[in-house]
């Protein structure tokens, strides 16, 4: 396991103020881990964590958490603080670069 | 005959070639899109009734608009007019031009500028019916554009609560429509006033003017009005590519290759063209009490013109009522779920270790699956194991672990790929259980369990299986006096016709009150699954006022058939919130001779068993 | 001596504080209680954290502490107003009225009705039960489910936070009591089925007050507790009428199936302020919708209403001795005003 210092680059600033944005309710938050329990997708994916992940700076592990999700929303209605988990999720891993066009033609 | 000519025509004649040009260019394009499949059908189809078929609903849709006729008459009469008005002055100006010159083949405007250049009392055969139908056909077409002008003023008189917004092409394109016809009048009419002719229209404008008819014709007001009639008309037609008006060539191609069998996929990008942008998808919109600006019409636009971004393809709940409502019949969740597609990353999902099927010891026949959100719902899914035991139904639950999801979500998500992988492995487990039929509480999974996946059992939802138990005897109910309010589920109702079968089983239990936004108009929860931006309080927002239209006074209870409304709609209803089962438990008479059997001992099948094997 | 006559409404340990201390002030003290018996919540209670001391005596030492007073119980006010000239008119259920010259609010709190997180069970499964039900079933008043006695090797669920800080159910604020009250029936149950194994889920354990850290200990240390942080997600029933749950173990980020004789959940405190006081007395609210005083720190018990005074839980979750105190505090406060 990687060992590393808490200067947190990064860390509630660049990326993840635009997902702030995006998703202002992440910072609600209390990493009760209800989601992850609720999980249909897998034992892996936890968006707890992935959230939890993001408050430390690391965007691409964050993602990592995110994993397999089946995007069934059961997490939205296990939340009890009202995390948008789905829209927390899209922003994570949908549309990375959400300013851009996609494209119709 | 030597065809006539002004400098004039010019404006319009560039209008109508660069149009005519882009239109073919257009055409082309599409076709070379399509796939080989769908070539090799149009084809196959162009000699045969499919091609007549389609005519008849050109004339229905393209010119008479039934479709809108049936939002609102006054709406359906502009539509009407300005289409059919405009086409009887195309087809008899075509015939009148035919009858004065005698040939077939005449220069293209001069159908168009026809009393321009033979003013005053033209007698040839026919020629007085010809003048009257032209006449009356300008009449059907002024009154379209003058209520057209009126719509823009006051939508709620037309029958809408909101108007669409335009963007530039499209308020250039509309202003210069909006003064093609009555500067044709004035045209006509002034120049009836100097020469005389005309009939009762721009014969009697003629008249009105004739005092001044010196006046007029020493300062060629006639020829500046003709001028100005041909660049409104060229400039109108020069903008129609690029605006909403490109809708009127496009929904007729798009009729035409609909009944010619070319798939939804290859019909895309006509769609996207073929929207009039006539704002009638907008008020049905769920996300409008939260004052969300992104409704199919805005949508759709903007994925025309290439100006789609992953918010505006997520931004909607695609709870189907725009698609219910739009005239045109445009796949408007279709559409949608491309846009989410093509912002799509790739996703894969795990191989799902936790899912499983319990197949019966005597082969389960019936499998019950409650749905992943069902999971949060045990009083919906323990009043239906009740039921089914005491209908007698020997049943297995699908997935007793709560780790199985039918795919719906990933596939409204944009991650087709990944959907159609979810499907396969479900169907793999579905096919080693030897289920004869599936019973689902979740109307997204009844969805997509009955129209994505080609499974070999008979897949119901649970108010279909509670309608026939109900209907067959096996459960017998009550009738209490109780009040209740049905709320349709929008993947239930509009997304798989079930309208009837919970209102059969209700109204044999309770009274069932009506409401105006039910069935087709049902009011979206604001849960839906195919929505990802929502806030809490715009979900909120969006059930009370679902609540609200549906609640009175008398309402005791509400009720529902999907476990996401329940959930959705219990947190702000007024009034108790629960789901057709319960309602149905509540009321079962219980029938003390009967045998209900016991649940089968079943076996687990897993999913690495499965690849094991 | 005064002759002033000063409402007291709500008769649990705030209410109770505030009337031993004006009476025993000399004043002319009627006290307004809607259930029969004064002790509020007390009485649902078998024994208090953190020494188990049976709730009923603590109930009778605190109305032991009020002198003369007038005491209506089973009266559930209808309404309050205040007149020009300061004084508060009483409307009681019957339509009777009455006149003081000030008034403590010390109304309490609402317990969370468990059936709102329709995923746990409650009011569904037999073998979910609340933390207010076991209190019962371990006094003695409502029997256990009659199947657990008989098993050998129980395995009993503790589920925090059931209603609190939970917005989607409107309550974000924490309800401070759950936690050591978890701890307190898991020894409970414990004692009282020696073969049985209590996990308890939690989200944070807030040991705030004397005694409590170290109950904590002891449940782990004397009694094989075991504590993991994670929320219980869903319960569902299995075919034996065992519970089976689903939850993380957030600490160390791994899943939890598990199957469970008894799910006891920790439902917290809610605001239950009638209208009259916030409509008509001019009483504000914080966000979870308790009563505000006119600040937290020197003025929790006065309100910008003059003679109207805020007293124990309607202002937020307390424990019983906070909230005894917190009745004395107002009625010191009260007497301060009327001196001056």
């Amino acid at each position: 396991m990687q060992v590393r210092d808490l200067s947190m680059a990064g860390a509630w600033g660049d990326s993840v103020d635009v997902l702030k944005a995006i998703e202002p309710s992440l910072v609600n938050c209390i990493t009760c881990g209800g989601c992850a329990a609720a999980c249909a997708a897998s034992a892996n994916v936890s968006v707890a964590k992935a959230i939890l992940l993001l408050r430390r700076g690391l965007l691409a592990d964050a993602r990592a958490a995110l994993e397999g999700c089946l995007f069934c929303g059961k997490c939205r209605f296990v939340c009890p603080m009202g995390v948008n988990t789905r829209g927390v999720i899209a922003a994570l891993t949908f549309s990375p670069d959400s300013s851009g066009n996609i494209l119709h033609q | 005959m030597t065809q006539p000519f002004d400098w004039f025509v010019i404006p319009f004649a560039i209008g109508f070639w660069s149009m005519m040009l882009l239109l073919v260019v257009k055409i082309c394009r599409w076709w070379l899109g399509f796939s080989s499949v769908d070539k090799k059908m149009a084809l196959s189809r162009i000699f045969s009734v499919h091609t007549l078929r389609a005519l008849v609903e050109m004339v229905r849709e393209g010119l008479l608009h039934r479709n809108i006729f049936r939002v609102s008459p006054r709406l359906g009469y502009m539509h009407m007019s300005l289409a059919m008005g405009w086409f009887l002055l195309i087809v008899v100006g075509k015939f009148q031009t035919l009858a004065f010159t005698g040939n077939h083949v005449n220069a293209v405007w001069l159908p168009i500028f026809f009393k321009s250049f033979y003013p005053g009392d033209v007698h040839f055969a026919g020629s007085v019916v010809y003048e009257f139908l032209m006449d009356a056909a300008l009449l059907l077409v002024l009154s379209g554009v003058a209520l057209a002008w009126y719509k823009r003023v006051a939508p709620s008189a037309l029958g809408m609560r909101k108007s669409a917004r335009h963007i530039w092409p499209d308020r250039v394109a509309l202003t210069f429509l909006w003064f093609v016809f009555p500067v044709r009048l004035l045209s006509e009419g002034g120049t009836a006033a100097i020469h005389g002719g005309g009939s009762f229209l721009t014969g009697t404008v003629g008249a009105v003017l004739s005092p001044w008819a010196d006046l007029l014709a020493a300062w060629q007001v006639d020829g500046a009005l003709w001028w100005g009639y041909s660049i409104v008309l060229g400039g109108f037609f020069l903008m129609l590519p690029w605006s909403r008006y490109m809708h009127i060539p496009a929904e007729l191609v798009l009729i035409l290759f609909r009944h010619w069998g070319v798939s939804p996929q290859s019909l895309q990008p006509i769609e996207l063209e073929a929207c009039s942008r006539c704002g009638i998808c907008i008020d049905g919109c769920a996300m409008l009490p939260v004052g969300n600006d992104g409704q199919a019409v805005y949508y759709v636009r903007d994925a025309r013109y290439g100006y789609v971004t992953a918010a505006k393809a997520h931004d909607c709940l695609m709870c189907g009522s725009c698609e219910s409502r739009c005239p045109v019949g445009l796949r408007l969740g279709s559409l949608r779920l491309e846009g989410r597609r093509k912002g799509a990353s790739d996703w894969a999902v795990n191989p799902v270790e936790s899912a499983s099927v319990a197949v019966g010891a005597n082969g389960g026949r019936v499998v019950y699956f409650p749905g992943c959100v069902g999971a949060l719902t045990p009083a919906v899914t323990s009043a239906m194991r009740r039921l089914m035991q005491a209908a007698g139904v020997s049943f297995v639950e699908m997935d007793a672990n709560n780790g199985m999801c039918c795919g719906r979500p990933l596939f409204l998500s944009g991650q087709a790929d990944a959907a159609r992988a979810q499907v396969a492995q479900n169907s793999q487990l579905l096919a080693a259980s030897e289920a004869q039929v599936l019973v689902t509480s979740c109307p997204v999974c009844y969805k997509m369990f009955s129209q994505y996946y080609q499974l070999p059992i008979t897949v119901m939802h649970h108010t279909q299986w509670l309608k026939q138990m109900v209907g067959d005897g096996r459960l017998q109910v009550s009738h209490s006096d109780a009040v209740m309010v049905y709320h349709d589920p929008c993947e239930l109702g509009r997304g798989c016709g079930v309208y009837d079968e919970p209102r059969d089983v209700l109204s044999r239990m309770v009274t069932l009150q009506s409401s105006s936004d039910q069935r087709q108009a049902s009011l979206c929860c604001g849960g839906s699954l195919g929505g990802y931006r929502m806030k809490d309080a715009g979900r909120q927002q969006i059930a009370s006022h679902a609540v609200d239209r549906l609640v009175d006074a008398r309402t005791q209870t509400l009720v529902t058939a999907c476990p996401m409304c329940k959930k959705t709609l219990a947190a702000v209803s007024p009034v108790k919130v629960k789901d057709i089962a319960e309602v149905t438990l509540e009321h079962l008479v219980l029938l003390p001779f009967k045998k209900i059997p016991h649940q089968e001992k079943s076996l687990l099948v897993t999913k690495q068993e499965l690849v094991g094997a | 001596m005064h002759t002033k006559k000063i409402a007291v409404i709500g008769a649990g340990p705030a209410g109770l504080g505030a009337a031993s201390v004006l009476s025993r002030n000399g004043l002319r003290v009627s006290v307004f209680h809607r259930e029969a018996a004064a002790g509020g919540h007390l009485n649902d209670w078998a024994w208090l954290f953190p020494r188990f001391v049976p709730a009923r005596d603590v109930a009778v030492s605190m109305a032991a502490e009020t002198r003369q007073v007038d005491f209506h119980p089973g009266c559930h006010i209808a309404g309050v107003s205040r007149h020009a000239n300061g004084q508060f008119k009483i409307v009681m259920p019957d339509g009777q009225t009455e006149v003081a010259d000030a008034l403590v609010y010390a109304g309490g709190f609402r317990v969370f009705d468990a059936s709102r997180k329709e995923e746990l069970g409650y009011g569904i499964y037999p073998r979910v039960v609340t933390s207010a039900d076991l209190e019962k079933m371990l006094a003695g008043e409502v029997p256990f489910p009659v199947e657990l006695l008989q098993q050998q090797a129980l395995r009993i669920g503790v589920v925090h936070c059931v209603g609190s800080r939970d917005e989607k159910s409107g309550n974000r604020h924490c309800s401070r009591m759950c936690c050591v009250t978890g701890v307190k029936q898991s020894i409970e149950l414990r004692k009282r089925f020696p073969n049985s194994r209590v996990t308890a889920f939690y989200m944070d354990m807030r040991m705030f007050g004397n005694g409590y850290e170290e109950l904590y200990l002891e449940a782990q240390r004397d009694w094989q507790v075991l504590f993991v942080r994670g929320r219980v997600s869903e319960v569902a029933e299995s075919d034996e009428g065992r519970l089976r749950v689903k939850a993380e173990d957030t600490l160390l980020g791994r899943p939890i199936r598990d199957e469970f004789d008894l799910l006891v959940l920790m439902v917290g405190m809610e605001a239950d302020l009638p209208k009259w006081l916030i409509e008509d007395l001019g009483v504000k609210q914080i966000d979870a919708g308790f009563a505000r005083g006119n600040d937290e720190l020197v003025a929790s018990n006065r309100t910008p209403t003059r003679g109207l005074y805020l007293a124990g839980s309607c202002k937020g979750p307390l424990s019983v001795a906070e909230a005894w105190n917190d009745g004395q505090a107002a009625a010191q406060q009260l007497l301060l005003d009327l001196n001056r």
